[in-house]
Parts: structure tokens; C-alpha cells; sequence
């Protein structure tokens, strides 16, 4: 799927100081290739890496055993492979080294320094003696946050997706005819599933909390791919839903929550308040206003309305090749919003019994304003499921 | 990130949200949560981290940190922010102490490399009644792995791919394969998969209804240089004499592989890591190693063909952790279950 990355990125690296860019970081290099390869993230001692220069065509570098795969998911038509050792340091720097070279002595080359292990970037420094390499991290965040129309599309496409899989998996609990968490938890992936999403990757996430356990984050860790336990959901429970999928390597971040029956006034309270918290930053968001202003706003009415609000966590982040990347809501993100930005808006509150609520919704930025993507049913309120069949 | 000190005092530092996924997998250590709405991350962690050293008064130490894993803006952050530390490089240390496993992370690695010969054969099994009419598409049978691993115990799948024909001609296809298994064709099934932690990484071959003879001498080629690994799998070797091994009686036999992927890794912690069987490393086995044996050769359309075994260096020799069934013969999913 040809999502005009490129062109961006050419238009983007033109107008710096850079003669060209490595990159080496998993998210990066799916970003600038356009292959998504799931288990990147996991391979820690093998390296990879893209070169594109300000003038000519991008080349990257891999592992001999990914050569092929690559070719076939990539743009990049330059792919050179190196023979795996006991030191891939070396052989990944080598390999670098023979299509950076094209630059002349001097220049200088951006280096995604927040991802490049301390051991290759020293490598690369002390191998490419000649040319000058610099942090492009704030360049990569800036493409990577500004979508193109293409990944606006797509992002759009997996979060919509991912909200239907969600109702299509809720329209099967029946209230008198309880299933365990981790029977839902499946029924969540395999609607995802059936709706062309994939549910792979060290990204992907299916999780269902109800009761106690929705009290916790992540009740069922190591088991983050499917709800782990056998607890049933229960009658008068307030239930979280979470779901990360993804389309060609883009990603949905998504929550939701379901009430087991008409929700009491507490629950009701608590899931309002979340609903109040999202409309004023909706109502916010747009081109111009900083992230840490939609923090701050989302603060004051939490602290207005008496919410009890969980501050350490910001309030969102950008999704796109990753699940969670700038920009981030919270009062130390200076960036102001841009049209063509999508931000998972993530405020998330205790309800009376200190149960975790958080209903995420995937936000683009507009022109004027933004724009809710994705939504399969009203999210004012929660899901309340049938009592009897 | 994880402090531990001499004096065995151990400190994890995580976003707020994680905290309680680690107490709940037994961690006793302390536990730092940061502040993400007040700081963006890298800040954040280095914050922490600068609260924990100075409480444990060691900011003017020596300490060491994995440059291997650790990313270049976090650790020139960390330089800057506790200028008075003396950081040395720990990664040696670190893999010293990850390659030889102890009786118990043995024992979560069987368990995870059972999880996916359970998930394969599972899926190769639900296979087996469907083959006539209609069959899977690919991406059906991929999921029916994962669906399996997890019900068998796993705690979480990583890679998964399945891969047919001439689409086994590279080590990956993206998930989404709405392509339907075809009669005569040899399937190259992957999948890594995690036990509370501890990966298995497994790759198997079948082949749909019976195997023409040139597809059933390209697997038996696989299992001669597989024969010829094992018996150099020994303690006391290096590494690279399995690798060796493999190119000795590639030549002997007249057999080709794909000798730049080597032919096989640790498993621990994650599914690929040291020591690996290639040609340059020297690590000499011992018993407690765990070890993924995985010779790539080529079938008759020149799918990669890989049948992919988790073996334990014992004091004797190795033990064989992941066979759930023989794979001395190629799979042939023929639609009547009694012949497996």
C-alpha cells in the first residue's frame, strides 16, 4: 500500500541540515520502508537499518535471512543483506557503511539516536569517521506525527475496525448467561479478527478486566494476547475492554467499557465524568493549540467536577506505526496540533470502587477543529448488554 | 529499567500503569513508578532513575549498564544528568549469566517449546478434516496455531507465519493470507510463543495429501544435516562446530543450506539470542544451554524448508525438549487422522 510516505520524506529532509538519515529503530524503519515485519521488535541483536539520502533513492540494510521478505513488503528497491555473525555490530556497520559512503566527507547524517543502541551508534561513529552524525529523532517525530491523507485512511480504517469488533464481540454477552474473561477476551480478537484487522505482533493486546480485577491495569500479565483468568462477568460489574490491532503494521489503541446491567448511580457518576473530561478536550482540540493546553484543560474540569482523575499517565498520545507515540497529551508536551495529527485521547478516572475507566476515542486533527474516527456506536454512554436471550 | 546492587538491593523504575503487572509476575524488588504527565519519557525515566541513585547513595559509583540495549539519547541523558558516575559496558556479563540457564528457566523453556508443538499439531489436526472440502485459507490456519498455543497454556505469541509453495521462498508473509491450502503444496509453519516469559521458537513443515518423492527426499536432506548438528551438540564444543558439522556434511552429501543464517540460537528471555551456530562464534556449550536447532534447506520449488527443535545441553550430549511427535518424516495432512 503505497501511503506517499516518501514524498514526504523527501520534501521533509530537503529543508534540513541533513545530507541524508539513518535509522535503525523497528518503528522507523517500518515507517520509511513501509514493511511491516512484527518481529523486529524482538530482535534485539539483529540490526537494521534504512540510509536515505537528501539526493538519490533510500537503501537499507538486513539480516541475510529477511532479504526476500523485505523486498517483497518494501518501496525500497535497494536492499543489501549481510551474513550474520557473533558480532552483527560490526557486520550491520559494515554493510552501512558501503552506502553512506556516497556522501561526501563532512556531511552530515542523522541518526535516530532514541532508538540506536549506544554500542552501534559508537560503532557508526567510529567507523563513519568522516561524516558528522547528528539526532534526526525530532525530525522522525515530526513526519511521523503529521499523517499523510493515505494514513489518515488507514488509521481511520484499523480504528473503525477495531471499534466494530469490539460491538460486534459486546452483542454476545447476555447478563444471565455469564462467560469468563477470557472467553470474551476472544470473542473481542476474533470479531477484530473478522473484520480484516490483524492481532499480531508484540503491539497486539486483547484484555478484559471486570470487577476486582478491573481495579489493576493489566490483572493478567505475562498474558497481554488474551485475557488470562476464568472469572466470570458478573451481573452489576463494570467491565474494560482493550484491544490493539492493526492493518499493513498501523495500529488502533482501543478502550471501552460495558456496564453488566443498568449502571448504578455511582458507576454512573464516574462514567460521565469520563464522558465530560473527553467532550471538553474535544472541544478544544485543534490546529494551533499546544497538547499541554489540552492537558491543562482536561485537569482543571477533573478537578472542577471533582473527578478523580489519574494524572501520571498524560491524557493521550499519537498512534500510527506504534500504539503509543508523539504526540503525547500531558502538560510537558509542548507541540502544538497540527491538521493531519491523530491522538488517542486516553483521560482515564477511578469510578467509586477505585475500578480503572477509560474509553479511548482516536481523534484527527482538522482544519477547523477535529474529528472523532471510528466510532461504531455513541460512546456517551457505556454498552449495557441484553439480560436475557 | 532495573538498579540491582551489591548488596542485592533491586529497584525496577516504570510508567504508573505497569507497576502492578509486575508485582503480580513476583517481583519483590522495589518498584519507581514516573510521572508521564510531567515528564515526556526519556526525561522521566532519567528522573527516576536520579531519585533511586541518590537514595542508594551512588551517584558517584561505578556502575554498569547494558550499551548493547540501552539507546544513545538515554544514555548521553543519563551521562549528563549523574556526571559523576563511572558507566562500564555490562553486556558481557549480562550474557554470560542469560546463556547458561538454571534447572528452572530449563523447565519454563520445555514447557514453552511444548506449548508450540501442541499449537502446530493442533492446528495441523483441525487441518486434517477440512482438506477436501473447503480447506483453510492460510491466515485461518496461522490464527488456529495461535488459538491453540493459548489453549495449551501460553502465555503469548510473538512471530507467526505460514507460508506455502512458492510463498515459502521467504522467511515471512504478512498474516493476512486469504489464499486457501492447495493439494500437493509443502506448508512451512512458524511460530514463537512465551511460557510466562520464556520463548520457544519453532518452525515445522507439512505437506498437503501425499508427498511426491522429490518433496519427501527435500525433507529427509533437512534431517541429514539435522543428524549431523546433533551429534556435535555436545558440551565441550564450540558453537561453531555444529555449524561446521552441518557444512562437513552438506558437502559429504551433496546437500544445500543456507549457510549465512547459520543453523540455530539460544533461546531464553527471547526467542533469538546468543550463542548462535554459525560460523564465527566460539562459545564452547555447556550443559544448561538451551539451544533452537534450525537448518534451513530447499524443497523442489525452492521453499525454505526448516523443521525447527529446542534442545537442552545436558552433561552427555542434548536433550530433545520440544517433539510432541516424530518429525523424522515429513507431515502429510491426508485427511485421515489415525495416520499420525
Amino acid at each position: 500500500m503505497d501511503l506517499r510516505v516518501a514524498e514526504k520524506v523527501n520534501r521533509k529532509l530537503a529543508a534540513t541540515e541533513f545530507d541524508g538519515i539513518v535509522v535503525v529503530g523497528a518503528d522507523n524503519f517500518q515507517y520509511l520502508t513501509g514493511a511491516p515485519l512484527p518481529f523486529l521488535h524482538n530482535a534485539l541483536d539483529r540490526y537494521v537499518a534504512v540510509f536515505w539520502p537528501k539526493k538519490g533513492e533510500p537503501e537499507c540494510i538486513c539480516p541475510s535471512q529477511w532479504e526476500s521478505t523485505i523486498r517483497k513488503l518494501s518501496w525500497i528497491k535497494q536492499v543489501h543483506s549481510y551474513i550474520e555473525s557473533g558480532d552483527n555490530v560490526k557486520a550491520a556497520t559494515d554493510a552501512l557503511k558501503e552506502i553512506v559512503r556516497k556522501v561526501r566527507a563532512g556531511g552530515i547524517i542523522g541518526i535516530d539516536m532514541g532508538r540506536c543502541p549506544t554500542v552501534l551508534f559508537e560503532n557508526l561513529r567510529d567507523t563513519l569517521g568522516e561524516l558528522r552524525l547528528q539526532n534526526c529523532d525530532g525530525l522522525l517525530s515530526e513526519l511521523r506525527m503529521n499523517k499523510t491523507q493515505e494514513e489518515v485512511q488507514l488509521l481511520s480504517d484499523v480504528a473503525y475496525r477495531t471499534d466494530h469488533g469490539i460491538q460486534g464481540a459486546t452483542h454476545h454477552i447476555i447478563i444471565t448467561a455469564p462467560r469468563t474473561e477470557m472467553a470474551f477476551s476472544e470473542e473481542v480478537r476474533v470479531h477484530c479478527i473478522e473484520r480484516g484487522l490483524e492481532t499480531l505482533g508484540y503491539h497486539q493486546l486483547s484484555s478484559i478486566a471486570s470487577g476486582e480485577n478491573s481495579k489493576q491495569f493489566w490483572p493478567y500479565a505475562p498474558f497481554f494476547g488474551i485475557g488470562g483468568g476464568e472469572k466470570e462477568l458478573r451481573e452489576h460489574e463494570t467491565l474494560r475492554i482493550e484491544m490493539r490491532s492493526s492493518i499493513e503494521g498501523y495500529w488502533s489503541d482501543a478502550a471501552r467499557m460495558v456496564m453488566m446491567g443498568e449502571p448504578s448511580p455511582e458507576q454512573k457518576t464516574a462514567y460521565d465524568g469520563l464522558v465530560a473530561l473527553r467532550t471538553v478536550a474535544v472541544d478544544a482540540m485543534r490546529p494551533g493549540v499546544k497538547c499541554s493546553e489540552i492537558a491543562r484543560i482536561i485537569s482543571e474540569e477533573a478537578k472542577r467536577r471533582g473527578i478523580d482523575l489519574i494524572e501520571e499517565l498524560g491524557f493521550g498520545h499519537g498512534v500510527g506505526v506504534t500504539t503509543h507515540e508523539p504526540p503525547y497529551v500531558c502538560e510537558s508536551d509542548n507541540t502544538p496540533l497540527e491538521p493531519g495529527m491523530i491522538i488517542v485521547l486516553d483521560p482515564v478516572v477511578y469510578g467509586s470502587r477505585k475500578e480503572i475507566i477509560r474509553s479511548k476515542d482516536t481523534v484527527l486533527i482538522t482544519d477547523s477543529g477535529c474529528k472523532i474516527l471510528g466510532w461504531y456506536k455513541d460512546w456517551r454512554t457505556p454498552f449495557i448488554p441484553a439480560r436475557v436471550l | 529499567m532495573v538498579v540491582k546492587t551489591a548488596d542485592k538491593h533491586e529497584n525496577i523504575i516504570c510508567p504508573f500503569d505497569w507497576s502492578d503487572s509486575i508485582v503480580q509476575q513476583g517481583w519483590k524488588g522495589k518498584i519507581s513508578t514516573y510521572d508521564e504527565n510531567k515528564n515526556l519519557p526519556p526525561q522521566a525515566v532519567i528522573e527516576s532513575l536520579t531519585q533511586v541513585l541518590s537514595g542508594l547513595r551512588l551517584t558517584d559509583k561505578k556502575l554498569a549498564v547494558d550499551k548493547s540495549r540501552i539507546t544513545t539519547s538515554l544514555f548521553d541523558l543519563m551521562k549528563r544528568k549523574l556526571p559523576n558516575v563511572e558507566w562500564i559496558p555490562c553486556d558481557e556479563q549480562l550474557k554470560a549469566l542469560r546463556i547458561e540457564k538454571t534447572k528452572d528457566e530449563v523447565d519454563m523453556l520445555e514447557v514453552a517449546a511444548k506449548h508450540s508443538e501442541s499449537g502446530i499439531i493442533s492446528a495441523l489436526n483441525h487441518l486434517e478434516g477440512t482438506v477436501d472440502v473447503p480447506g483453510y485459507a492460510i491466515s485461518e490456519f496461522s490464527e488456529r496455531v495461535r488459538v491453540h498455543v493459548y489453549e495449551f497454556g501460553g502465555s503469548g505469541v510473538g512471530h507467526l507465519a505460514t507460508m506455502q509453495g512458492a510463498g515459502a521462498q521467504s522467511f515471512y508473509a504478512p498474516p493476512l493470507q486469504l489464499e486457501m491450502l492447495r493439494g500437493g503444496e509443502l506448508v512451512r509453519m512458524d511460530v514463537t510463543n512465551h511460557n510466562r516469559g520464556y520463548w520457544s521458537n519453532a518452525g515445522r513443515m507439512a505437506v498437503i495429501g501425499q508427498p511426491s518423492t522429490e518433496q519427501s527426499s527435500a525433507y529427509h536432506d533437512n534431517m541429514t544435516l539435522k543428524d549431523a548438528a546433533i551429534e556435535t551438540l555436545l558440551p565441550g564444543k564450540k558453537s561453531k562446530d555444529v555449524f561446521d558439522a552441518v557444512i562437513l556434511s552438506s558437502k559429504k552429501e551433496r546437500i544445500k543450506f543456507w549457510e549465512g543464517v547459520g543453523v540455530g540460537h539460544g533461546v531464553g528471555v527471547s526467542d533469538r539470542e546468543p550463542p548462535y551456530l554459525d560460523y564465527s562464534d566460539n562459545t564452547i556449550l555447556k550443559p544448561g544451554m538451551v539451544i533452537a536447532l534450525d537448518i534451513y534447506t530447499f524443497g523442489p520449488r525452492k521453499e525454505l524448508i526448516h523443521s525447527k527443535d529446542t534442545y537442552e545441553i545436558v552433561e552427555r550430549g542434548s536433550r530433545l525438549l520440544s517433539w510432541y511427535r516424530s518429525w523424522d518424516k515429513l507431515y502429510a495432512v491426508t485427511g485421515v487422522r489415525s495416520t499420525h
